[in-house]
Parts: structure tokens; C-alpha cells; sequence
């Protein structure tokens, strides 16, 4: 019998036995099903989303990889390369020692836009003979930038600080768990306990070997992050509670004792501790150089061109205002240069063509007011009057 | 309990799995009546006696108007259970709304009245209504199981928002009783992912545009509004007939079949044809409980114009209870009676030997013109106030300076665009694979890609079905 006419007898044999039949078919669906999830993975590593690129550092939480590519289509869409510390910007030239330092977070992490386009690029264009260096991490509180500023330190050698704020600071200094130790007169004398929190959601632990490496569980942790933070949360509210009602009566009224014995105080409450908490801040890193604060307002742009303030947004700009004024340091809020721009080119300086003009992060047009008023409070330095 | 819940998946599975250990036919349709009763009641628990309420008025009204005794008052019978059919509706939807129009007509301030809708109150009230003619016109004989009439008044995968069923496609289905089969299943699943393909990935990645655009319509430039409008009339059919293939695929899985409620309605030629594929079962429900009973075109030509635009206003305010959703019903009901003077006049000056039109230029401008018609008339349906939709229609000729084109909006509206194709077009079920070609490598390939597309695109900041606010 010739080879065709074999393969055309075995194809014509009856198809295998009842029991033999399903797990090969069931195998085969199974490697259809398998195939389509790496296709889509693929799709997802092309176009939309790297795996999590990020690393836990004790102090400053999770930090991106050094030198990894990395590309996001969460609020614009941009790739770029983090440099030797981890951050969203070129590589540090060796022996720099005059730079500037802007510390911030996702604002001057600055993901959203393209590395060609961000604050960094248009400053140096502008500025072609002043070395800045960005550290920004998405999520950072402020409490921890005197950290952030030591960690770039060991790098490289900076005369000045330019603190970038906005009214997110508010919120994750006021969601801390910062303990406040104050002297006789009232005055901050320091905080404790400000390390960032280690992440949450699938992100954690658990998971983080998937998430660092698939597409799918990285746009899955990035997309139901709240979701997860909330399902975590409650679970471990539930554990508490649950550890609580078996803890023995004794033992808990000896942790009640001991923590109530401290000299501490609790965690901040509102608007006036925050500007106490930025007040200290600022002190702190005055230490390591000269420094100058940019806060970021949220507003809202209209029709008619006309533009409002969020009310929280204002009244996270009063208090670091005022906080500010009682440190001496010099400050510019981006109000005016954002409005402006706004009312001269019809364009909203935030937001993208995915998540909506207007809204979110500084996009390249406000990047570009963001570089000149870094560039702005450098030279011309202006400590606020006090707005307390 | 909205359908792409994690509470539903959970509520589905328990179901389907009491359906597969229940062998006896009357228990399995009690299982099928609570599990509606316990989806309506997930929603507001306060409006499960109206539900019961509805299915004993509408037994009743069905057995009297059956009954012989009531022979010689058949008619009255029939006006006064639909009358007390309609008085829910009317309170809880057209209460406000009517309290706010007589006051305004003599000058007064309008009460402040606060009424929770009840979801899904409009299309329980049709069926009632449809079972209560039916049942008066001889065409069907009232149910005299009290079970059987209570799943056919809350049957779970349509109670919410349709398709709206006729008792005598749906009651005959009960009596031979709902059987699980493998193959209802495969179909029916298929047809829910594909349901919920079109809501959560293609409907609400576009909602998040339009709605945006709707909040100030003048921020933006006249092309960003042009395509906000387009993009609606993609977001509400992807929206509808999303939930109506759900529905659908739900109701395979449990044995049942619905008819088809969206048969690819912008590739319509005209307005009247636009309304034979877009919400087929209350396009057909308008027409043979209220257009043919007001006489439909059985009394002169005026008169049937007239029947149109009152059959489409009453339409629109089922809708709604607003004075935009009568704008819509109002222009769809001058276009269709146009079209039909249109049409006569066309078959007229046609007998005298004249063409009637060639093909190729001529479809493809009824194709624009019925397209932007419907893609127009969906900006009052649409608009929050009659403010916004004249903001919106200034805007569409002089807008305002930010031009916005969401890319992901763009590629949505093309897989639409491509979901219309002339190829998917000639198959008869929505349904992508047939039943028995389901459990092969590519099908499976594609409903893959699909549930990961599920998962990975949608917002978490879904809004619920449009429909659902009917």
C-alpha cells in the first residue's frame, strides 16, 4: 500500500472509542482556549500595557524597575525607559552635582505623556545649561520626600528642590498612618511611622508574580485596584475583628495600656495638621538644600472658556500655601499660567483623548506650564504672605 | 442584580444547578416563578407585591374576559382591567411628570413629588395588556394555571427590559415544560457573552465619551458633537440589543426562546424600515395593540397619518415621562407618516410608467438620510433638558474649541461597523457559531479572545442598561 493510500485508510478508519474520544477533543479545546489567552496577552504587551515593572522598596513603597521599558495606555498612552534610580526620566549624568531636584508624584512622574513632550524635555530644550533631575513616583506621599530627596542623593549632587503638590498630597498625608510628635510650643519636632504602605489588591504578595509578568493580570490589578483594595480591606477588618473576639480581655486591655502610654499623638485630622505636617516637611528638606514648592491646581474648564477651582483643590492650595509662608519657602501656584493658557488656545492643559479632555493629569500643554514655572520660582523666588 | 454581576453569575448558577437536580416539570416552573420573583426583588424588595399584584390582576382579568357569563361585556371588561393594568404605570412613571405639565398650564407651583420607578413596570404592563386583548379577540385562551400565568409575568431574563413576549409564543412554551439541554446551553451562553461583548465593552466604552459630552456640549467643537452623536446612536443600540441577546441567550439556557428584538437596524433604508429591525417586539406590540385598534389604514389616508404620529408619540412616552422622549416619538411619527405619502405618491406616479428609482445612489442616500435622521432624533431622546439638546444642536454648527476623538471610541464604532457587515448580516441568528459547532478550536478560540476582551475592557464605572430607567 502506497504512504497516500495509508493516510487515506487511517482516515477513513471509525473515529476512536466512546472512551478514548473526549480527552483528546477536550485537550484540544483546551489548547484553542490557551492560544487565544497568549494572543491576547501578546495584543495587550503590544498596544496596550507592560507587565507591573515595579519593585517594593521598604521606605518609599513600590518603586519602577531601573532601566526597564515600560508602556501604559491607562491616561494617554506613552513608553519610555526608567533610568538607574527608577524613574520616568534620562539617565543621570555622572558626576552631576548642580542640579535641581523635583520631587512629586505621578504629576511629575509623568507617565501620561510621551518622555519627548513632558516637563523634563521642554525645561532642558529651554534651559540647555541647568541639569534637572525628576523623582517622581506615582502615589508618593509627601511625607516621604526628605526620604526620596537621601535616595537620589546617593546618586547624584543637587543645590535645589522644587516640591511639586497638588491636592492628592492632602489626602495621602491626612490617610497616613503618621504619628505627630510635637514640643512645648506646639511645633512638629518629628514624625514617625511614614513609610509608604506596602501595595494591595492583587498587586500584593500573593500575586505579584503574575502581575510583574502578564499583561492580563497587570491591566486586571490596574483596572479593579479599588475594587480589590476594598474587598481587602474589609477582609482584613474582618480578621481584626475576628482576632479581637478570641483575643483574651487581659491581653487587650495591656495593648490599650501600652499604646495609650506613648508620647505620641495621633494620626493628623484635618486641613490645620496638614499645614503643620507640610510646614515640618518643608524644614526637613531644607536640610539637604534650597527649596521651592509648585502646587498643581484641579480645575474645572467650561464652555465660554471660563474656568472654576474644585473646591478641594482651593483648599489644599490654602493650606500649602500658608504652609509655605511659615517655612519661608517660595512658591507658585499654577492657577494663572493654567488658566491662562487655557483662555489663549481653547486647549484644557490636562486630560487625554482616552479618559477626556480636561480632566486628570497635566497633559503635554500643561507640561509645558509646569516647566516654566519651575524655571519661574527658581529664579524668582517669592515667599506667599501668610494666607493661614 | 444587573446581568454582568458577580451576584448574578452566583444567583445563574444555583439556578441552573436546582434545574438540573428538579425533575418534575410544575416544580421546575415554580423554581423558574421565585427566582424572578427573588431577581425582581434584588432591585427594591418593596416592589415585589406589585409584581404579584400584576401577575393576580392579569390572571383574573384573563379568566373573566374568558369567562362566558361576562359574554355580553366582553369590551367593558377588557377597558377596565387594561385601565387597572395601566394605573401603576401611570402613577409611578407619568405622576411627576403630569402634576408638572397641569401646573404649569394654570400657573401654579409644581408638588414636590418623589416616586421610586419600579424597573422594568413599562414592559410588564405591555405584556398584561397584550395577554388581556389577545385573550379578548379569541386569539388565546386564558391560562387558567396560576403558576404557569406567574412565570409568563416574571420570567427573569426579560422582566427588566424585554424583549417584550407575546403569551401565546411564551405560554405554550411553559406547558411543555423547560427542559435543560446541553445544547441550550452552549447556544444560550454564547448568545450572553456576545450580549455582554456589546454592553460592557462596546456600550460603555462609549458612554463614557457621550456622556461627557452631553455635560456641556458647547466645550466642544462642532466635529467632537457630530461624533458624540454618532457614537450615541452606537452606545443605545449596543446598550439594548446587548441586554435583549442576554435576555435571550438566559432564556436558551433555561429552555426558553425569545424573539429576536434588534435586526441590524442602521443598515435601514428608511425610517419605516428602521423601525421593523430596532425593537422589533414594541415596534410590533405598538402596532397591533394601539396603531391597528385606532384604525390603523383602514380609514383614509389622513387618518392613518394621524394614527402614525400618535401610535410614535405614545411610543415616546413610554419611553419617558418627559417632554423630550415626545419630541422623539413626535418626529419619528411625522417621518414615518412622510414616508408613507411619500411612498403612496411614488407608487402612484410608478402605475403611470414611470421608474420608480434606480438602486446603488438611491440606497445609499436613503441609507445617510435615515441614518442621520435616526442619529438626530437621538439627541432629544438623549438630553438631560431641552436646554442641552438646543445647546447640542448649536453646537453641531458652531461648537466650541476642544476637539475630542477618543480613540477607543473611533475603534468601537468600527467593530460596529463591522459587526454589520453583509455576511453577519445574512445569518439568521445573532448567535456567531451554530449550536453544534461551539465545542471546536476555533469557535472556542474566539469566545476566548471574547470573555478575556469582557474582562479586560470593560469600565468599572459601568452605568446600568439605558433601558432600565423604562
Amino acid at each position: 500500500m502506497t504512504a497516500p493510500a495509508k493516510i487515506v485508510e487511517v482516515l477513513r478508519r471509525p473515529r476512536a472509542t466512546a472512551l478514548s474520544a473526549p480527552i483528546p477533543r477536550l485537550a484540544t479545546l483546551l489548547l484553542a482556549a490557551i492560544a487565544a489567552t497568549a494572543a491576547v496577552e501578546l495584543a495587550l504587551r503590544l498596544l496596550v500595557l507592560s507587565p507591573s515593572p515595579t519593585v517594593t522598596d521598604p521606605v518609599l513603597g513600590r518603586l519602577l524597575k531601573p532601566n526597564t521599558h515600560y508602556r501604559q495606555s491607562a491616561e494617554g498612552f506613552s513608553s519610555f525607559t526608567t533610568n538607574a534610580l527608577g524613574f520616568n526620566d534620562a539617565p543621570i549624568p555622572a558626576g552631576e552635582k548642580n542640579a535641581i531636584l523635583v520631587l512629586g508624584d505621578s504629576y511629575i512622574e509623568a507617565q501620561q505623556v510621551d518622555p519627548a513632550d513632558n516637563f523634563l524635555a521642554y525645561f532642558r530644550r529651554q534651559n540647555p545649561d541647568r541639569a534637572i533631575i525628576a523623582a517622581g513616583r506615582a502615589g508618593l506621599s509627601p511625607l516621604s520626600y526628605d526620604d526620596l530627596a537621601r535616595y537620589v542623593a546617593r546618586r547624584a549632587g543637587f543645590q535645589q528642590i522644587v516640591v511639586v503638590l497638588n491636592s492628592s498630597d492632602v489626602k495621602d498625608i491626612l490617610e497616613s498612618d503618621v504619628q505627630v510628635q510635637r514640643g512645648p510650643d506646639g511645633k512638629i519636632v518629628s514624625l514617625a511611622n511614614r513609610e509608604q504602605q506596602r501595595p494591595e489588591g492583587i498587586e500584593a504578595d500573593a500575586f505579584r508574580f503574575l502581575v510583574s509578568r502578564s499583561s492580563i493580570f497587570a491591566l486586571i490589578n490596574e483596572k479593579f485596584i479599588e475594587t480589590l483594595k476594598a474587598n481587602a480591606a474589609a477582609f482584613r477588618e474582618g480578621i481584626r475583628t475576628l482576632r479581637r473576639h478570641l483575643a483574651s480581655a487581659t491581653a487587650t486591655s495591656a495593648a490599650d495600656q501600652a499604646a495609650g502610654s506613648g508620647s505620641t499623638a495621633a494620626t493628623p485630622k484635618g486641613l490645620p495638621d496638614v499645614v503643620d505636617v507640610t510646614e515640618f516637611l518643608l524644614s526637613e528638606l531644607k536640610r539637604q538644600a534650597a527649596v521651592e514648592v509648585v502646587y498643581v491646581p484641579l480645575l474645572v474648564y467650561r464652555s465660554g472658556r471660563t474656568v472654576d477651582e474644585q473646591a478641594d483643590s482651593a483648599a489644599a492650595r490654602r493650606a500649602f500655601t500658608c504652609a509655605a509662608a511659615r517655612s519661608m519657602t517660595p512658591m507658585v501656584a499654577l492657577n494663572e499660567p493654567l488658566t491662562r493658557v487655557f483662555q489663549e488656545t481653547g486647549e484644557p492643559p490636562n486630560g487625554f483623548s482616552n479618559i477626556g479632555l480636561g480632566l486628570g493629569h497635566l497633559n503635554a500643554l500643561g507640561h509645558q506650564v509646569l516647566a516654566r514655572a519651575i524655571a519661574d520660582v527658581v529664579d524668582h523666588p517669592s515667599v506667599p504672605q501668610s494666607g493661614c | 442584580m444587573l446581568f454582568q454581576s458577580v451576584s448574578f453569575v452566583v444567583f445563574l448558577g444555583i439556578l441552573i444547578g436546582l434545574l438540573a437536580v428538579v425533575r418534575h416539570p410544575r416544580f421546575r416552573v415554580g423554581i423558574l416563578v421565585v427566582a424572578g420573583w427573588v431577581f425582581y426583588g434584588w432591585w427594591d424588595v418593596r416592589f415585589v407585591p406589585l409584581l404579584w399584584g400584576y401577575t393576580l390582576i392579569g390572571w383574573l382579568a384573563g379568566l373573566a374576559l374568558g369567562s362566558r357569563r361576562l359574554q355580553a361585556h366582553r369590551a367593558l371588561a377588557l377597558w377596565c382591567s387594561v385601565a387597572l393594568s395601566l394605573l401603576p404605570l401611570g402613577f409611578f412613571k407619568y405622576a411627576i411628570f403630569l402634576s408638572k405639565a397641569f401646573a404649569a398650564l394654570i400657573g401654579v407651583a409644581p408638588p414636590a413629588l418623589s416616586i421610586v420607578l419600579p424597573v422594568g413596570i413599562s414592559f410588564i404592563t405591555f405584556e398584561i395588556i397584550s395577554y388581556l386583548c389577545d385573550v379578548h379577540d379569541g386569539k388565546l385562551k386564558p391560562t387558567r394555571n396560576l403558576l404557569d400565568f406567574a412565570l409568563f409575568n416574571g420570567f427573569f431574563p426579560r422582566i427588566i427590559s424585554g424583549p417584550i413576549i407575546r403569551p401565546a409564543q411564551f405560554l405554550p412554551q411553559i406547558r411543555i415544560a423547560p427542559v435543560l439541554r446541553r445544547s441550550g446551553l452552549l447556544l444560550g451562553g454564547q448568545l450572553f457573552l456576545i450580549g455582554m461583548f456589546h454592553k460592557v465593552v462596546l456600550a460603555d466604552n462609549l458612554s463614557m465619551f457621550v456622556d461627557r459630552v452631553y455635560q456641556d456640549p458647547l466645550f466642544y467643537s462642532s466635529d467632537t458633537l457630530w461624533l458624540a452623536a454618532v457614537s450615541y446612536s452606537g452606545q443605545i443600540y449596543c446598550d439594548f440589543a446587548g441586554y435583549s441577546l442576554m435576555a435571550i441567550g438566559l432564556a436558551r439556557m433555561l429552555g426558553f426562546r425569545l424573539p429576536r428584538n434588534f435586526n441590524y437596524p442602521y443598515i435601514s433604508l428608511s425610517v419605516t424600515e428602521f423601525w421593523r429591525r430596532w425593537h422589533i417586539s414594541l415596534s410590533l406590540w405598538l402596532r397591533d395593540y394601539l396603531y391597528i385598534r385606532l384604525g390603523g389604514n383602514r380609514r383614509g389616508a389622513v387618518r392613518t397619518y394621524v394614527n402614525l404620529i400618535v401610535t410614535m408619540l405614545l411610543g415616546g412616552l413610554w419611553h419617558g415621562a418627559g417632554w423630550n422622549f415626545v419630541l422623539w416619538g413626535g418626529l419619528h411619527g411625522v417621518a414615518l407618516a412622510l414616508e408613507r405619502a411619500y411612498r403612496q405618491f411614488r407608487e402612484g406616479r410608478s402605475a403611470a410608467g414611470r421608474p420608480s428609482g434606480g438602486r446603488g445612489a438611491i440606497a445609499v442616500a436613503s441609507w445617510a438620510a435615515t441614518f442621520l435622521f435616526v442619529t438626530l432624533a437621538w439627541i432629544p431622546f438623549r438630553s438631560p433638558s431641552a436646554q442641552v439638546t438646543g445647546r447640542f444642536f448649536h453646537g453641531l454648527v458652531a461648537g466650541g474649541d476642544v476637539a475630542w476623538y477618543p480613540p477607543q471610541v473611533i475603534i468601537v464604532l468600527l467593530i460596529i461597523a463591522a459587526l454589520h457587515l453583509p455576511p453577519l448580516q445574512r445569518s439568521r441568528r445573532p448567535a456567531f457559531f451554530p449550536r453544534a459547532r461551539i465545542l471546536r478550536p476555533v469557535p472556542v478560540f474566539m469566545l476566548t479572545v471574547l470573555a478575556w476582551c469582557i474582562l479586560l475592557f470593560q469600565r468599572t464605572d459601568a452605568s446600568p442598561f439605558i433601558y432600565f430607567q423604562f
